[in-house]
Protein backbone atom coordinates (compact mmCIF):
# COMPACT_ATOMS: atom_id res chain seq x y z
CA UNK A 1 0.00 0.00 0.00
CA UNK A 2 2.76 2.41 -0.83
CA UNK A 3 1.76 5.93 -1.78
CA UNK A 4 -1.92 5.58 -1.03
CA UNK A 5 -2.02 8.96 0.67
CA UNK A 6 -1.27 12.47 -0.55
CA UNK A 7 1.55 14.37 1.14
CA UNK A 8 -1.00 16.39 3.03
CA UNK A 9 -2.90 13.35 4.32
CA UNK A 10 0.29 11.54 5.19
CA UNK A 11 1.70 14.43 7.19
CA UNK A 12 -1.57 15.19 8.95
CA UNK A 13 -1.98 11.56 9.91
CA UNK A 14 1.44 11.52 11.55
CA UNK A 15 0.80 14.80 13.37
CA UNK A 16 -2.48 13.44 14.71
CA UNK A 17 -0.59 10.48 16.18
CA UNK A 18 -1.77 8.02 13.55
CA UNK A 19 0.04 5.68 11.18
CA UNK A 20 0.29 6.85 7.58
CA UNK A 21 1.09 4.83 4.47
CA UNK A 22 4.77 5.66 4.84
CA UNK A 23 7.12 8.03 6.66
CA UNK A 24 6.73 11.55 5.23
CA UNK A 25 9.82 13.53 4.25
CA UNK A 26 10.61 17.21 4.73
CA UNK A 27 13.35 19.35 3.24
CA UNK A 28 14.88 22.29 5.02
CA UNK A 29 16.24 23.57 1.75
CA UNK A 30 15.99 27.34 1.50
CA UNK A 31 19.73 27.61 0.78
CA UNK A 32 19.63 24.90 -1.89
CA UNK A 33 16.75 26.74 -3.49
CA UNK A 34 18.74 29.98 -3.51
CA UNK A 35 21.69 28.19 -5.09
CA UNK A 36 19.50 26.57 -7.74
CA UNK A 37 17.92 29.90 -8.66
CA UNK A 38 21.20 31.25 -10.00
CA UNK A 39 20.35 34.65 -8.54
CA UNK A 40 22.66 36.40 -6.10
CA UNK A 41 21.76 35.25 -2.57
CA UNK A 42 21.19 38.77 -1.20
CA UNK A 43 18.68 39.47 -3.94
CA UNK A 44 16.99 36.12 -3.67
CA UNK A 45 16.44 36.26 0.09
CA UNK A 46 14.72 39.63 -0.16
CA UNK A 47 12.31 38.55 -2.89
CA UNK A 48 9.22 36.64 -1.79
CA UNK A 49 8.20 35.75 -5.30
CA UNK A 50 11.58 34.30 -6.20
CA UNK A 51 11.68 32.29 -2.96
CA UNK A 52 8.20 30.91 -3.66
CA UNK A 53 9.04 30.00 -7.24
CA UNK A 54 12.24 28.29 -6.14
CA UNK A 55 10.45 26.28 -3.45
CA UNK A 56 7.75 25.15 -5.86
CA UNK A 57 10.35 24.16 -8.42
CA UNK A 58 12.26 22.14 -5.83
CA UNK A 59 9.03 20.47 -4.74
CA UNK A 60 8.27 19.47 -8.31
CA UNK A 61 11.78 18.06 -8.63
CA UNK A 62 11.93 16.12 -5.35
CA UNK A 63 8.30 15.52 -4.39
CA UNK A 64 8.88 15.89 -0.65
CA UNK A 65 5.84 15.96 1.62
CA UNK A 66 6.70 18.89 3.87
CA UNK A 67 8.09 22.29 2.90
CA UNK A 68 9.69 24.64 5.40
CA UNK A 69 9.61 28.25 4.26
CA UNK A 70 12.00 30.86 5.63
CA UNK A 71 14.82 33.11 4.53
CA UNK A 72 17.26 32.30 7.32
CA UNK A 73 17.29 33.14 10.99
CA UNK A 74 17.47 36.91 11.02
CA UNK A 75 14.11 38.09 9.63
CA UNK A 76 12.52 39.06 12.94
CA UNK A 77 15.73 40.58 14.25
CA UNK A 78 15.94 42.74 11.14
CA UNK A 79 12.29 43.73 11.45
CA UNK A 80 13.00 44.81 15.04
CA UNK A 81 15.92 47.01 14.00
CA UNK A 82 18.97 44.76 14.37
CA UNK A 83 21.68 45.06 11.72
CA UNK A 84 21.44 42.27 9.21
CA UNK A 85 23.78 41.60 6.36
CA UNK A 86 22.77 39.74 3.22
CA UNK A 87 25.86 37.87 2.06
CA UNK A 88 26.63 35.91 -1.07
CA UNK A 89 26.53 32.16 -0.66
CA UNK A 90 25.06 32.19 2.81
CA UNK A 91 21.89 33.02 4.70
CA UNK A 92 21.44 36.58 5.98
CA UNK A 93 23.25 37.10 9.27
CA UNK A 94 22.61 39.39 12.20
CA UNK A 95 25.78 41.21 13.15
CA UNK A 96 24.62 44.17 15.19
CA UNK A 97 22.09 44.40 18.02
CA UNK A 98 18.84 46.37 17.96
CA UNK A 99 19.41 47.79 21.44
CA UNK A 100 22.59 48.82 23.22
CA UNK A 101 21.56 47.65 26.66
CA UNK A 102 18.74 46.07 28.61
CA UNK A 103 17.68 49.55 29.65
CA UNK A 104 16.56 50.24 26.08
CA UNK A 105 13.84 47.61 25.89
CA UNK A 106 11.13 50.28 25.80
CA UNK A 107 12.55 51.58 22.52
CA UNK A 108 11.59 48.34 20.77
CA UNK A 109 8.31 47.98 18.92
CA UNK A 110 6.55 44.80 17.86
CA UNK A 111 6.82 44.87 14.04
CA UNK A 112 3.66 44.54 11.96
CA UNK A 113 4.44 41.54 9.75
CA UNK A 114 2.21 42.91 7.00
CA UNK A 115 4.16 46.13 6.81
CA UNK A 116 7.72 45.55 7.90
CA UNK A 117 10.43 44.12 5.64
CA UNK A 118 11.56 41.33 5.32
CA UNK A 119 8.55 39.73 7.02
CA UNK A 120 6.41 41.04 4.16
CA UNK A 121 8.52 39.14 1.62
CA UNK A 122 8.57 35.92 3.62
CA UNK A 123 4.79 36.08 3.96
CA UNK A 124 4.50 36.71 0.26
CA UNK A 125 6.48 33.53 -0.38
CA UNK A 126 4.22 31.57 1.98
CA UNK A 127 1.10 32.97 0.31
CA UNK A 128 2.23 32.02 -3.19
CA UNK A 129 3.42 28.52 -2.23
CA UNK A 130 0.19 27.90 -0.30
CA UNK A 131 -1.92 29.03 -3.24
CA UNK A 132 -0.02 26.98 -5.77
CA UNK A 133 0.59 23.68 -4.00
CA UNK A 134 -0.99 24.02 -0.55
CA UNK A 135 -3.69 21.52 -1.48
CA UNK A 136 -1.04 18.87 -2.12
CA UNK A 137 1.99 19.49 0.08
CA UNK A 138 2.21 20.34 3.77
CA UNK A 139 3.61 23.81 4.33
CA UNK A 140 5.40 25.02 7.43
CA UNK A 141 5.74 28.80 7.38
CA UNK A 142 8.51 29.41 9.84
CA UNK A 143 7.93 32.17 12.36
CA UNK A 144 11.68 32.66 12.43
CA UNK A 145 13.37 32.65 15.84
CA UNK A 146 11.67 31.92 19.12
CA UNK A 147 11.71 34.30 22.09
CA UNK A 148 15.13 33.28 23.45
CA UNK A 149 17.12 33.37 20.20
CA UNK A 150 15.40 36.55 19.07
CA UNK A 151 16.15 38.25 22.38
CA UNK A 152 19.80 37.27 21.97
CA UNK A 153 19.97 38.84 18.52
CA UNK A 154 18.25 42.00 19.71
CA UNK A 155 20.75 42.49 22.52
CA UNK A 156 23.75 40.91 20.78
CA UNK A 157 24.52 37.27 21.33
CA UNK A 158 27.57 37.59 23.55
CA UNK A 159 26.06 40.33 25.67
CA UNK A 160 22.88 38.31 26.07
CA UNK A 161 24.72 35.17 27.15
CA UNK A 162 26.91 37.11 29.58
CA UNK A 163 23.85 38.72 31.14
CA UNK A 164 22.20 35.34 31.31
CA UNK A 165 25.14 33.92 33.24
CA UNK A 166 25.12 36.87 35.60
CA UNK A 167 21.38 36.63 36.16
CA UNK A 168 21.34 32.89 36.58
CA UNK A 169 24.68 32.25 38.19
CA UNK A 170 24.99 30.50 41.48
CA UNK A 171 28.63 30.94 42.50
CA UNK A 172 30.62 28.07 43.75
CA UNK A 173 33.64 29.89 45.17
CA UNK A 174 34.16 31.13 48.70
CA UNK A 175 33.01 34.62 47.85
CA UNK A 176 29.52 33.17 47.55
CA UNK A 177 26.60 35.17 46.24
CA UNK A 178 24.10 34.18 43.61
CA UNK A 179 22.37 35.44 40.51
CA UNK A 180 21.40 39.03 39.92
CA UNK A 181 17.61 39.17 40.37
CA UNK A 182 17.22 42.69 38.95
CA UNK A 183 19.05 41.64 35.82
CA UNK A 184 16.91 38.52 35.53
CA UNK A 185 13.82 40.71 35.59
CA UNK A 186 15.12 42.80 32.70
CA UNK A 187 15.94 39.69 30.68
CA UNK A 188 12.42 38.43 31.24
CA UNK A 189 11.05 41.72 29.97
CA UNK A 190 13.07 41.34 26.78
CA UNK A 191 11.88 37.75 26.44
CA UNK A 192 8.27 38.87 26.87
CA UNK A 193 8.77 41.36 24.07
CA UNK A 194 10.32 38.71 21.83
CA UNK A 195 7.48 36.32 22.58
CA UNK A 196 5.00 38.94 21.39
CA UNK A 197 7.00 39.52 18.21
CA UNK A 198 7.37 35.88 17.23
CA UNK A 199 3.77 35.01 18.16
CA UNK A 200 2.37 37.77 16.00
CA UNK A 201 4.47 36.62 13.07
CA UNK A 202 3.35 33.02 13.66
CA UNK A 203 -0.30 34.04 13.26
CA UNK A 204 0.58 35.92 10.07
CA UNK A 205 2.22 32.79 8.61
CA UNK A 206 -0.98 30.84 9.18
CA UNK A 207 -3.09 33.63 7.70
CA UNK A 208 -0.83 33.55 4.65
CA UNK A 209 -1.84 29.93 4.14
CA UNK A 210 0.79 27.86 5.96
CA UNK A 211 -0.58 24.66 7.50
CA UNK A 212 1.61 25.07 10.50
CA UNK A 213 4.31 27.32 11.88
CA UNK A 214 7.68 26.82 13.54
CA UNK A 215 10.29 28.52 15.69
CA UNK A 216 14.04 28.01 16.02
CA UNK A 217 15.55 28.16 19.51
CA UNK A 218 18.92 26.52 19.00
CA UNK A 219 20.73 29.01 21.18
CA UNK A 220 18.79 27.84 24.22
CA UNK A 221 19.84 24.21 23.70
CA UNK A 222 22.47 22.29 25.67
CA UNK A 223 25.18 22.91 23.07
CA UNK A 224 25.13 26.48 24.34
CA UNK A 225 23.13 26.89 27.55
CA UNK A 226 22.64 24.76 30.63
CA UNK A 227 19.37 22.85 30.97
CA UNK A 228 18.83 25.03 34.04
CA UNK A 229 19.08 28.24 31.97
CA UNK A 230 16.82 26.63 29.38
CA UNK A 231 14.21 25.95 32.02
CA UNK A 232 14.42 29.44 33.53
CA UNK A 233 14.70 31.58 30.42
CA UNK A 234 13.22 29.61 27.53
CA UNK A 235 10.88 26.81 28.46
CA UNK A 236 7.95 28.76 29.86
CA UNK A 237 7.99 31.12 26.86
CA UNK A 238 7.92 28.27 24.36
CA UNK A 239 5.13 26.63 26.37
CA UNK A 240 3.07 29.81 26.41
CA UNK A 241 3.56 30.28 22.70
CA UNK A 242 2.37 26.71 22.06
CA UNK A 243 -0.65 27.22 24.33
CA UNK A 244 -1.62 30.54 22.76
CA UNK A 245 -1.43 29.10 19.26
CA UNK A 246 -3.23 25.89 20.22
CA UNK A 247 -6.15 27.94 21.51
CA UNK A 248 -6.58 28.98 17.89
CA UNK A 249 -5.94 25.49 16.51
CA UNK A 250 -2.47 26.36 15.29
CA UNK A 251 0.32 23.81 15.65
CA UNK A 252 3.94 24.66 16.31
CA UNK A 253 7.17 22.94 15.33
CA UNK A 254 9.93 23.59 17.83
CA UNK A 255 13.51 23.50 16.55
CA UNK A 256 16.63 23.16 18.66
CA UNK A 257 19.71 21.83 16.92
CA UNK A 258 22.85 20.28 18.28
CA UNK A 259 22.59 17.61 20.94
CA UNK A 260 19.30 18.53 22.59
CA UNK A 261 18.83 15.10 24.20
CA UNK A 262 19.01 16.43 27.77
CA UNK A 263 16.09 18.79 27.27
CA UNK A 264 13.91 16.74 24.91
CA UNK A 265 11.56 15.71 27.76
CA UNK A 266 11.14 19.41 28.59
CA UNK A 267 10.59 20.24 24.93
CA UNK A 268 7.84 17.61 24.83
CA UNK A 269 6.26 19.22 27.90
CA UNK A 270 5.79 22.48 26.01
CA UNK A 271 3.11 20.66 24.03
CA UNK A 272 4.73 21.46 20.67
CA UNK A 273 3.33 19.24 17.91
CA UNK A 274 6.70 18.74 16.20
CA UNK A 275 10.21 18.71 17.64
CA UNK A 276 12.77 19.46 14.93
CA UNK A 277 15.89 17.63 16.10
CA UNK A 278 19.41 17.32 14.81
CA UNK A 279 21.56 14.26 14.14
CA UNK A 280 23.43 14.71 17.43
CA UNK A 281 20.49 13.58 19.57
CA UNK A 282 20.27 10.12 21.10
CA UNK A 283 17.50 8.63 18.97
CA UNK A 284 16.45 5.97 21.47
CA UNK A 285 16.05 8.54 24.25
CA UNK A 286 14.17 10.84 21.90
CA UNK A 287 11.80 8.06 20.84
CA UNK A 288 11.09 7.19 24.46
CA UNK A 289 10.33 10.83 25.31
CA UNK A 290 8.23 11.64 22.24
CA UNK A 291 6.28 8.41 21.68
CA UNK A 292 2.59 9.24 21.42
CA UNK A 293 3.24 12.86 22.45
CA UNK A 294 5.09 14.65 19.66
CA UNK A 295 6.31 14.08 16.13
CA UNK A 296 10.05 14.21 15.49
CA UNK A 297 11.20 16.06 12.37
CA UNK A 298 14.79 15.19 11.46
CA UNK A 299 17.40 13.91 12.31
CA UNK A 300 19.58 13.22 9.28
CA UNK A 301 22.88 15.14 9.33
CA UNK A 302 22.48 17.96 6.76
CA UNK A 303 26.19 18.63 6.21
CA UNK A 304 28.20 15.52 6.98
CA UNK A 305 25.70 13.15 5.36
CA UNK A 306 23.33 14.96 3.02
CA UNK A 307 25.74 17.55 1.63
CA UNK A 308 29.06 15.73 1.83
CA UNK A 309 28.17 12.05 2.08
CA UNK A 310 27.51 9.51 -0.65
CA UNK A 311 23.96 8.41 -1.50
CA UNK A 312 24.63 5.18 0.41
CA UNK A 313 25.49 7.23 3.53
CA UNK A 314 22.17 9.03 3.17
CA UNK A 315 20.35 5.75 2.88
CA UNK A 316 22.05 4.29 5.94
CA UNK A 317 21.34 7.34 8.10
CA UNK A 318 17.74 7.53 6.90
CA UNK A 319 17.10 3.84 7.48
CA UNK A 320 18.45 4.03 11.00
CA UNK A 321 16.20 7.02 11.74
CA UNK A 322 13.16 5.26 10.26
CA UNK A 323 13.85 2.12 12.28
CA UNK A 324 14.21 3.88 15.59
CA UNK A 325 12.14 7.04 15.35
CA UNK A 326 9.58 5.92 12.78
CA UNK A 327 8.43 2.89 14.72
CA UNK A 328 4.69 3.27 15.33
CA UNK A 329 4.58 6.64 13.54
CA UNK A 330 5.78 9.93 15.00
CA UNK A 331 8.46 10.73 12.40
CA UNK A 332 8.87 13.18 9.55
CA UNK A 333 12.18 12.22 8.01
CA UNK A 334 14.55 14.95 6.90
CA UNK A 335 17.56 17.03 7.81
CA UNK A 336 17.40 18.25 11.41
CA UNK A 337 18.78 21.62 10.38
CA UNK A 338 19.28 23.66 7.21
CA UNK A 339 20.78 21.99 4.15
CA UNK A 340 23.90 23.68 2.72
CA UNK A 341 23.53 25.41 -0.67
CA UNK A 342 25.47 22.80 -2.61
CA UNK A 343 23.72 19.69 -1.32
CA UNK A 344 23.70 17.20 -4.23
CA UNK A 345 20.25 16.54 -5.70
CA UNK A 346 21.19 12.87 -5.90
CA UNK A 347 21.38 12.70 -2.11
CA UNK A 348 18.03 14.41 -1.67
CA UNK A 349 16.44 11.96 -4.07
CA UNK A 350 17.98 9.08 -2.14
CA UNK A 351 16.56 10.44 1.13
CA UNK A 352 13.07 10.41 -0.32
CA UNK A 353 13.52 7.05 -2.04
CA UNK A 354 14.66 5.57 1.27
CA UNK A 355 11.43 6.72 2.94
CA UNK A 356 9.42 5.22 0.06
CA UNK A 357 11.31 1.96 0.21
CA UNK A 358 11.96 1.42 3.90
CA UNK A 359 9.50 3.78 5.56
CA UNK A 360 6.34 1.93 4.53
CA UNK A 361 3.99 0.94 7.35
CA UNK A 362 2.47 -2.50 7.05
CA UNK B 1 30.12 42.07 46.39
CA UNK B 2 33.09 40.17 47.68
CA UNK B 3 32.86 39.10 51.29
CA UNK B 4 35.60 40.05 53.67
CA UNK B 5 38.56 38.52 51.95
CA UNK B 6 41.65 40.59 52.51
CA UNK B 7 44.17 39.55 49.90
CA UNK B 8 47.20 40.85 51.79
CA UNK B 9 46.41 38.42 54.60
CA UNK B 10 46.45 35.40 52.31
CA UNK B 11 49.44 33.30 51.38
CA UNK B 12 50.36 33.19 47.70
CA UNK B 13 49.06 29.63 47.44
CA UNK B 14 45.75 30.79 48.85
CA UNK B 15 45.62 33.62 46.34
CA UNK B 16 46.16 31.19 43.48
CA UNK B 17 43.40 29.01 44.89
CA UNK B 18 41.12 32.03 45.11
CA UNK B 19 41.98 33.00 41.53
CA UNK B 20 40.80 29.61 40.33
CA UNK B 21 37.51 30.03 42.18
CA UNK B 22 37.01 33.58 40.96
CA UNK B 23 37.73 32.64 37.36
CA UNK B 24 35.23 29.83 37.69
CA UNK B 25 32.68 32.31 38.95
CA UNK B 26 33.61 34.85 36.28
CA UNK B 27 34.61 37.68 38.64
CA UNK B 28 36.75 40.03 36.55
CA UNK B 29 37.35 42.79 39.12
CA UNK B 30 38.49 40.29 41.73
CA UNK B 31 40.87 38.65 39.24
CA UNK B 32 42.45 42.03 38.49
CA UNK B 33 43.02 42.63 42.21
CA UNK B 34 44.55 39.20 42.64
CA UNK B 35 46.86 39.57 39.64
CA UNK B 36 48.08 42.92 40.92
CA UNK B 37 48.52 41.63 44.44
CA UNK B 38 50.54 38.67 43.17
CA UNK B 39 52.77 40.81 40.96
CA UNK B 40 53.22 43.23 43.85
CA UNK B 41 54.59 40.37 45.91
CA UNK B 42 57.20 39.69 43.25
CA UNK B 43 55.55 36.78 41.48
CA UNK B 44 56.71 36.49 37.88
CA UNK B 45 54.10 37.25 35.20
CA UNK B 46 54.33 33.72 33.80
CA UNK B 47 53.82 32.31 37.29
CA UNK B 48 50.63 34.32 37.74
CA UNK B 49 49.53 33.23 34.30
CA UNK B 50 50.33 29.57 34.87
CA UNK B 51 49.31 28.99 38.49
CA UNK B 52 46.40 31.43 38.50
CA UNK B 53 44.76 32.07 35.16
CA UNK B 54 45.68 29.00 33.15
CA UNK B 55 45.17 26.63 36.09
CA UNK B 56 41.77 28.23 36.63
CA UNK B 57 40.75 28.09 32.99
CA UNK B 58 41.75 24.44 32.89
CA UNK B 59 39.10 23.68 35.50
CA UNK B 60 36.61 25.77 33.55
CA UNK B 61 37.54 23.98 30.33
CA UNK B 62 37.22 20.54 31.91
CA UNK B 63 33.83 21.32 33.40
CA UNK B 64 32.71 22.70 30.04
CA UNK B 65 33.86 19.50 28.39
CA UNK B 66 32.01 17.44 31.00
CA UNK B 67 28.75 19.34 30.60
CA UNK B 68 28.89 21.01 34.03
CA UNK B 69 29.45 24.50 32.67
CA UNK B 70 27.91 25.92 29.49
CA UNK B 71 28.77 28.73 27.10
CA UNK B 72 27.34 31.63 29.17
CA UNK B 73 29.35 30.63 32.26
CA UNK B 74 32.49 30.05 30.20
CA UNK B 75 32.08 33.48 28.62
CA UNK B 76 32.00 34.99 32.09
CA UNK B 77 35.16 33.11 33.01
CA UNK B 78 36.82 34.16 29.75
CA UNK B 79 35.96 37.77 30.44
CA UNK B 80 37.64 37.51 33.83
CA UNK B 81 40.67 35.85 32.25
CA UNK B 82 40.82 38.59 29.65
CA UNK B 83 40.91 41.21 32.39
CA UNK B 84 43.84 39.40 33.99
CA UNK B 85 45.61 38.91 30.67
CA UNK B 86 45.35 42.62 29.92
CA UNK B 87 47.73 43.21 32.83
CA UNK B 88 49.98 40.25 32.15
CA UNK B 89 50.31 40.37 28.35
CA UNK B 90 52.64 43.41 28.14
CA UNK B 91 54.74 42.06 31.00
CA UNK B 92 54.98 38.64 29.34
CA UNK B 93 56.07 40.28 26.10
CA UNK B 94 58.85 42.13 27.96
CA UNK B 95 60.13 38.97 29.59
CA UNK B 96 60.08 37.24 26.19
CA UNK B 97 58.50 34.01 27.35
CA UNK B 98 59.02 31.24 24.84
CA UNK B 99 56.13 30.39 22.54
CA UNK B 100 54.94 26.83 22.18
CA UNK B 101 53.82 27.41 18.62
CA UNK B 102 51.75 29.69 16.45
CA UNK B 103 48.19 29.50 15.25
CA UNK B 104 46.01 31.25 12.70
CA UNK B 105 42.34 31.14 13.66
CA UNK B 106 39.04 32.45 12.31
CA UNK B 107 35.44 31.54 11.53
CA UNK B 108 34.81 30.38 7.97
CA UNK B 109 33.17 32.28 5.17
CA UNK B 110 29.51 33.02 5.80
CA UNK B 111 29.80 32.43 9.52
CA UNK B 112 29.93 35.32 11.96
CA UNK B 113 29.47 33.30 15.15
CA UNK B 114 32.72 33.83 16.98
CA UNK B 115 32.05 33.09 20.64
CA UNK B 116 33.62 29.64 20.51
CA UNK B 117 36.50 30.85 18.39
CA UNK B 118 37.22 33.64 20.90
CA UNK B 119 37.30 31.13 23.74
CA UNK B 120 39.77 28.96 21.86
CA UNK B 121 41.92 32.01 21.13
CA UNK B 122 42.08 32.93 24.78
CA UNK B 123 42.81 29.41 25.95
CA UNK B 124 45.52 28.96 23.33
CA UNK B 125 47.17 32.23 24.33
CA UNK B 126 46.96 31.20 27.95
CA UNK B 127 48.67 27.93 27.07
CA UNK B 128 51.57 29.81 25.46
CA UNK B 129 50.66 29.84 21.79
CA UNK B 130 51.01 32.90 19.63
CA UNK B 131 47.57 33.34 18.08
CA UNK B 132 46.73 35.37 14.98
CA UNK B 133 43.00 35.90 15.11
CA UNK B 134 41.50 36.69 11.69
CA UNK B 135 38.06 37.27 13.14
CA UNK B 136 34.93 36.24 11.27
CA UNK B 137 33.88 35.31 7.73
CA UNK B 138 37.23 34.21 6.27
CA UNK B 139 37.93 33.07 2.72
CA UNK B 140 40.44 30.34 1.90
CA UNK B 141 42.74 33.08 0.54
CA UNK B 142 42.62 35.01 3.82
CA UNK B 143 43.59 31.93 5.83
CA UNK B 144 46.40 31.04 3.47
CA UNK B 145 47.80 34.54 3.38
CA UNK B 146 47.96 34.60 7.17
CA UNK B 147 49.46 31.12 7.41
CA UNK B 148 52.24 32.10 5.02
CA UNK B 149 52.82 35.51 6.55
CA UNK B 150 53.18 34.18 10.10
CA UNK B 151 54.62 30.79 9.17
CA UNK B 152 51.90 29.33 11.39
CA UNK B 153 52.09 25.82 12.80
CA UNK B 154 48.35 25.45 13.22
CA UNK B 155 45.23 26.54 11.38
CA UNK B 156 42.04 26.66 13.44
CA UNK B 157 38.71 26.95 11.64
CA UNK B 158 35.36 27.34 13.32
CA UNK B 159 31.74 27.18 12.12
CA UNK B 160 28.47 27.23 14.01
CA UNK B 161 26.18 26.60 11.08
CA UNK B 162 25.54 23.42 9.16
CA UNK B 163 25.37 25.62 6.10
CA UNK B 164 28.85 27.10 6.53
CA UNK B 165 30.85 24.12 7.76
CA UNK B 166 31.28 22.64 4.26
CA UNK B 167 33.48 25.65 3.50
CA UNK B 168 36.16 24.09 5.70
CA UNK B 169 36.61 21.52 2.96
CA UNK B 170 37.10 24.29 0.43
CA UNK B 171 39.90 25.73 2.56
CA UNK B 172 41.61 22.37 3.00
CA UNK B 173 41.29 21.60 -0.72
CA UNK B 174 42.86 24.97 -1.50
CA UNK B 175 45.75 24.20 0.87
CA UNK B 176 46.28 20.96 -1.03
CA UNK B 177 46.13 22.65 -4.42
CA UNK B 178 48.79 25.08 -3.28
CA UNK B 179 50.91 22.20 -2.02
CA UNK B 180 51.06 23.54 1.54
CA UNK B 181 48.61 21.24 3.28
CA UNK B 182 51.42 19.32 5.00
CA UNK B 183 52.98 22.49 6.37
CA UNK B 184 50.16 23.18 8.76
CA UNK B 185 48.09 21.27 11.29
CA UNK B 186 44.39 21.86 10.62
CA UNK B 187 42.09 21.81 13.64
CA UNK B 188 38.35 22.33 13.20
CA UNK B 189 35.60 23.02 15.69
CA UNK B 190 32.06 24.25 16.17
CA UNK B 191 28.78 22.90 17.50
CA UNK B 192 27.52 21.06 14.38
CA UNK B 193 30.82 19.27 13.66
CA UNK B 194 32.02 15.87 14.72
CA UNK B 195 34.98 13.56 14.22
CA UNK B 196 33.54 11.92 11.13
CA UNK B 197 33.15 15.30 9.48
CA UNK B 198 36.73 16.27 10.31
CA UNK B 199 37.93 13.01 8.86
CA UNK B 200 35.81 13.40 5.73
CA UNK B 201 37.25 16.80 4.94
CA UNK B 202 40.76 15.62 5.91
CA UNK B 203 41.35 17.95 8.79
CA UNK B 204 43.92 16.74 11.30
CA UNK B 205 41.50 16.78 14.20
CA UNK B 206 38.10 17.86 15.43
CA UNK B 207 38.21 19.65 18.76
CA UNK B 208 34.90 19.58 20.57
CA UNK B 209 35.78 22.47 22.88
CA UNK B 210 38.49 24.94 23.80
CA UNK B 211 40.17 22.66 26.33
CA UNK B 212 40.42 19.86 23.79
CA UNK B 213 41.77 22.33 21.24
CA UNK B 214 44.63 23.24 23.58
CA UNK B 215 45.44 19.61 24.38
CA UNK B 216 45.31 18.65 20.72
CA UNK B 217 47.43 21.59 19.61
CA UNK B 218 50.08 20.74 22.22
CA UNK B 219 50.12 17.13 21.11
CA UNK B 220 50.58 18.07 17.46
CA UNK B 221 53.36 20.51 18.39
CA UNK B 222 55.25 17.69 20.10
CA UNK B 223 54.92 15.59 16.97
CA UNK B 224 56.05 18.52 14.79
CA UNK B 225 59.00 19.19 17.05
CA UNK B 226 59.86 15.51 16.82
CA UNK B 227 59.72 15.60 13.06
CA UNK B 228 61.75 18.77 12.82
CA UNK B 229 64.41 17.63 15.31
Amino acid sequence: MTQSMTSLERTRTVLAGGIPDRVPVDLHNFMMVAEASGAPFPEFFQDGEAMAEGQIKAWREFGHDVLILENGTAALAEACGAQVEYMEGSAPVCHGPAIKSLDDIDKLEVPDPYKVFPLTENLRATRIVAQEIGDKAFIIGRADQGPFSLAAMLLGMEEFLLRLAQADGGRSGRRGGGGDAELAKKLHRLLEFSLAVTTRYAYAQIQAGAHMTSIGESLSGPDVCSPKSYKTFEWSYAKRMVENLKADNIQLAYHICGDATAIVPDMVETGATILELDYKVDMLAVKAATRGRATVLGPVDPSGVLALGAPSDVENAAREAIEILGEGGGLILGPGCALPPKTPAENVHRLIETARKYGVYA
Amino acid sequence: MSEEIILSELSQEEIYELMKEDLYDGLADEIVEEVNESLGRGQQPYEVLTYGLVAGMEIVGNDFRDGILFVPEVLMAAKAMKAGMAILRPLLAETGAEKIGSMVIGTVKGDIHDIGKNLVTMMMEGAGFEVFDLGINNSAEAYIEAIEKHDADILGMSALLTTTMPYMKVVIDTLKEKGIRKNVVVLVGGAPLNEAFAEAIEADAYCRDAAVAVETAKKFMQIRRGVKA
